[in-house]
This record gives structure tokens, sequence and C-alpha cells, in this order.
């Protein structure tokens, strides 16, 4: 059990001297090593050129990463693991929704005139204006990652709390949409009723309706929980100072929730508007 | 050197242009366009997508890797959809 307490104490030695090294080449004005570099752009904005020289010692000390773990080489090693797995997740989330996608394409195929007559009876009003709340909700969420890289820790707080708000506001919508529904007998079971060629599938319309809407809308749930705890936490602790991964993760994943929905939206309110 | 995050201007013109083609996919439903009508929001959506993974998520800017791991579960996607379509789409075959 010795060793390799030995070696883990000899790998962390060599990281700490590592970042020792990196830190004095900031002082002597040489050009950002390795996992300093993207501080060094940080500290200046956007994309700097990297042979501004550092100006800010306080800064640069601050950078000698408490939150790397000791598998990683570096904290732009540990970011790149982050985000892949993050990716990761999502591609598992894409076979998710995916599955439910292909069951809604096989029967609209099957039975096109009873989907495009049940689409008819979707809300576009309550579904168009909920496309536009989630695009301008990931906007505001692009900046509050941006704000984060820039190490603004009270405009990340102020931008999550917006985005925050907005997917309480699509939510808030979506209720409103699926009590109207309730009260049009279109959620399916024994009270469903619907003036239709083909009633049987155009139920069957709705209950993909139901089931993909639903579970978006869990994501959405789950996506404003997360962000208000990160907003609050971004306000009150320094959990993302110079540490702005969990805010890029938290990003990817609310953009995705939105790609969900910008898929389902047409699939859902525009298959029969015309004629 | 290589841009490794979009300027703010960028994010702006992504969500307009993502309402912009919302508003567009909306006009052209109730527009009788004959099978058009199915195509043209699955390309519009199409495009969103891309437009949301590549500025908002920064794909545009993210190393090979990330890529090869955004890639592969539209991938998964296609041989999901594919080889089940391909059974549906085909009974009718004789």
């Amino acid at each position: 059990m010795l060793a390799p307490t030995a070696t883990l104490g000899s790998a962390r030695d060599s990281r700490v001297g590592d970042g020792a090294l990196a830190v004095a080449n900031l002082s002597a004005g040489a050009k950002p090593l390795g996992s300093f570099q993207r501080v060094a752009e940080t500290r200046t904005g956007v994309a700097c050129a990297p042979t501004d020289p550092p100006n800010d010692m306080s800064s640069a000390t601050t950078t000698a990463p408490s939150h790397l773990e000791h598998q990683f080489d570096d904290a732009q090693q540990q970011r790149d693991a982050a985000t892949t797995g993050m990716w990761l997740f999502l591609a598992t989330e894409v076979l998710f929704f995916g599955g439910m996608f292909l069951g809604y394409t096989a029967y609209r195929i099957y039975y096109p005139r009873a989907f495009a007559e049940a689409s008819r009876h979707t809300l576009i009003a309550f579904g168009g204006t909920n496309t536009a709340v989630l695009v301008i909700s990931s906007t505001v969420m692009a900046f509050a990652v941006r704000a984060a890289r820039e190490n603004r820790q009270r405009i990340v707080a102020t931008l999550l709390w917006i985005t925050a708000s907005l997917g309480m506001v699509f939510l808030v919508i979506k209720g409103c949409e699926y009590a109207k529904e309730i009260s049009e007998h279109l959620l399916p079971g024994r009270s469903f009723h619907i003036e239709a060629s083909d009633p049987r599938h155009a139920e069957m319309f709705f209950y993909l309706y139901w089931l993909m809407t639903g579970i978006h809308a869990l994501h959405v749930t789950i996506g404003v929980v997360l962000i208000t705890i990160f907003a609050f936490r971004a306000w009150i602790t320094d959990a993302f100072r110079n540490h702005d991964t969990p805010v890029d993760l938290l990003g990817l994943y609310w953009h995705f929730v939105d790609i969900v929905w910008v898929f389902l939206f047409p699939l859902i309110y525009l298959v029969n508007r015309h004629g | 050197m290589k841009r490794t995050f979009p300027i703010a201007g960028t994010y702006v013109i992504n969500g307009i242009a993502l309402l912009c083609l919302l508003a567009l996919t909306i006009f052209a439903a109730y527009v009788k366009l004959g099978p058009f009508n199915t195509v043209i929001p699955l390309l519009i959506a199409l495009a969103k997508g891309a437009l949301i993974a590549l500025f908002f998520m920064h794909l545009r800017y993210s190393k090979p890797l990330m890529w090869v791991f955004a890639s592969a579960g539209v991938f998964w996607l296609g041989i999901l959809l594919v080889l089940a379509l391909g059974d549906y789409l085909t009974r009718g075959w004789r």
C-alpha cells in the first residue's frame, strides 16, 4: 500500500512543480504555456493574441487550479475529458429521443391523414411562442457561458436566472396548453374525443404528442432546477471562479434540450396547416 | 491563432437567425406546397439544430474529438432510423 501512495504523492508534487514553472514563465513575461494559455485568453477577453504579456499576477497565481483532479495532466485535459463526457451523454439522449421520433415517423408514414387531421388540433400559438422562448433562453445561456469564461460571476448568476425564468415561462405556457387540451378531450384515454376520419390513429398522434412533449418538459424542468442551483452558486460562492467547465456543460445540456424542441415543433404543430 | 470562442455578436446573430427560421417554417406551413410541406420544415429544423450545435454549443470551435462524439450520436440515430424504416417502408413490396 506504500508504493502507490508514494507514486501519487510524487505525481502531485511534479504537477505543482509544473504549475510553479508556468507561473514563473508568466511573471517573466514569457508566452504562457499549456493550461495557462486559456486563462491568459480569458483574462484579456476573447481570443486575444497569445503573445500578450501578462500584467495581472494575482489572476495568474489563482489559476494554480485547485479543482484539478490528480488523474489529469492539466486543466485543459480535465476540461476536454469533461466536455467529451457531456457530448457522450448527449449522444445517449439523442438515441433516447430517437426511439420516440422513430415511432412517430413509422406511424405518420402509415397513417398520414390521421396525423394531418390530429395535428390541426394542436395549439400553434402556444407551440410557436414556446419555440421563441426556448431560442431566446438558449441565447441568454450562451452569454452566461461566455461570462463564466470571463470570470464575471455576478453576470453569470444574473444571466442564469434569466435563462431559468425563460425555462419557467416555457413550462407555464406548456402547462396552459396541456390544460386546454385536456378540456378539449385530447388526452388519450377513456375521455379522448376528436372529430376526425380515423379517431383511433389520431389518438395515437396525441399519445406520441403527450409522451414526447412530456419527456421534453421533464428535461426542461431538470434544466430549470440545475440552472437555478448554478445561479445561486455563482452568486453566493466562488465555485466557478477560474473554473467555468460546469457552466459550460450546463449550457451544452440546455442547448440540447432546445434542439430537441426544434425538431418536435414542426412534427407536432406543422403537419397540415395549409388547405 | 484558431479562435476557441465566438465573439458576442455571433450569439445575437445566431439567435436572430433561429427566430427568422422559426417565422419562415411557420409561414411555409400555411402555404400549399405538396410534398415540400413535409420536406421544408424538416430541412429548416436540421438547419436550426446545426446552428445551435455549431455556435451555441461551440462545436464550430471545438476539437476534432468533440466532432467525433457529436457525429457518433447522429450516426447511431441514422442507423436506428434507416434500418427500422427500411423495414416499415418496404413491407408493401411484393
